[in-house]
């Protein structure tokens, strides 16, 4: 496991990339803003909000491309949702104290490469992507 | 759409008249008369008949009559009685019937006198998306009646709502009166009247205008009036807080769409048998919870 060649010591601050670099909206912007973000910003995921900046939820790549093909609606109607009624409430995350290692386990378990980071109080302050603990591992 | 909210509760009249409570789970309200002002004496003869009858039927009621129409297909039809003469008689009609009245206003700056006037301001369906209508009838501070155009998409609705919500005003009702299907024809999209109430505002079903053909007579719109109470009915059943429907005495003498204003000689058996199912649909939805398929 890549995870294993990692020093368990190290912190996700050392990895995290900042909320003015990811996908975030708020629960009412449309699905539409949500898609141009992560595509301006170059991520698959981008990060729900409710208004005091807490974590409301997830929406990645492959959530859109279940969407397509389970909800029969028009495009026009989807695009124009909620991103609220769209997104993963429950998504996998880390919080700042956590370590590399046990993120890294998470996202091996999951097969997923990017975990929001919250604080105590779940409020979003970033994003641990699996690109930059990579590099670090071929360092 | 937007995340299912449930239907706000919001009374609609001030001063002195009865005021009718629109919302989740409350009795129907019917929004009815008779298009144009015609006259004072009509519009008293028109509003004490569906008083009458709604306090019978125990269904609220809502006087609607405009004083321009600005939507007609020829110069020669008849545009109203004019924005001050007709705002007068609204105001002897709520103040004579104890009643609330609603009109509408094509131009930003009526918006504010017939406020002034009016217990709610409607906004037309041809301009349910103009920023300058919606910004003056959301300053009113009244309840507004949002009526979404013939050429919308239920879901796009949602951008006039965010509109009026940023403009101030969270008293919103939205109308459905049909959406073309080709040329010259309205069809109605039942699905129409949830995907709106999922904004969390009541809907109202307008049935006389969702029958309209509009221009479809050349330069005066026609109507099938023949199913304004299959329509009515199916409305209620899919879940509505209000009924709209344009009545008259004489319609084929009416000022304004004579082809599709209801005789008031069969509104009384139309509203009984829409507020049965709307009281049976409540009581159903309470019993066993609105059922929600993903």
């Amino acid at each position: 496991m890549a995870s294993k060649r990692l020093n368990k010591n190290l912190k996700i601050k050392n990895f995290l990339v900042p909320i003015s670099k990811i996908p975030v909206l708020y629960e009412n912007d449309m699905l539409k803003d949500a898609l141009e973000k992560m595509s301006k910003l170059k991520y698959g995921i981008c990060f729900c909000i409710k208004k005091n900046g807490n974590l409301a939820g997830v929406l990645t790549d492959g959530d859109v491309r279940r969407k397509i093909l389970n909800i029969q609606k028009p495009f026009s109607a989807l695009l124009g949702d909620d991103l609220a009624m769209h997104t993963n409430r429950r998504p996998s995350k880390a919080k700042i104290s956590d370590n590399v290692v046990k993120c890294l386990k998470i996202m091996e378990k999951k097969l997923i490469w990017d975990l929001p980071v919250v604080d105590k109080k779940n409020k979003l302050i970033g994003m641990l992507h699996l690109h930059p603990i990579v590099k670090r591992l071929m360092l | 759409m937007t995340i299912s909210l449930p239907k706000k509760i919001f009374s609609i009249g001030y001063g002195k008249v009865n005021r009718v409570v629109i919302g989740k789970f409350k009795p129907l309200i019917f929004i009815g008369g008779p298009c144009a002002i015609e006259s004072l004496d009509h519009c008293l003869k028109i509003g004490s008949a569906i008083k009458k009858i709604c306090k019978e039927l125990k269904i609220q009621f809502i006087f609607k009559a405009c004083y321009n129409k600005d939507c007609r297909s020829s110069p020669d039809s008849f545009e109203g009685v004019g924005l001050e003469k007709g705002l007068k008689i609204l105001s002897e009609v709520r103040n004579k019937l104890n009643i609330p009245v609603v009109s509408d206003f094509s131009i930003p700056e009526w918006g504010k006198p017939t406020g002034e006037v009016c217990d709610m301001v409607q906004v037309p369906a041809y301009l349910c998306r103009q920023s300058s209508i919606l910004k003056s009838a959301a300053e009113t501070k009244r309840p507004i009646l949002l009526k979404k155009g013939q050429f919308m998409s239920p879901w796009n609705m949602k951008n006039s709502v965010r509109k009026l919500e940023a403009y101030g005003n969270s008293k919103i009702i939205l109308a459905d009166r049909g959406t073309f299907f080709g040329y010259n024809m309205l069809v109605n999209d039942m699905r129409g009247l949830t995907i709106m109430g999922e904004n969390g505002y009541p809907v109202c079903f307008d049935a006389t205008h969702s029958i309209q053909m509009p221009t479809s007579l050349g330069n005066i719109s026609g109507g099938q009036r023949e199913f304004i109470p299959s329509l009515a009915r199916a409305a209620a059943a899919c879940g509505i807080e209000a009924l709209f429907m344009e009545v008259h005495d004489n319609p084929s003498k009416a000022k304004s769409d004579p082809n599709t204003v209801l005789d008031i000689k069969d509104l009384k058996k139309i509203l009984i048998m829409t507020n049965e199912i709307h009281k049976k649909r409540i009581e159903i939805e309470k019993k066993y919870g609105f059922q929600k398929i993903k």
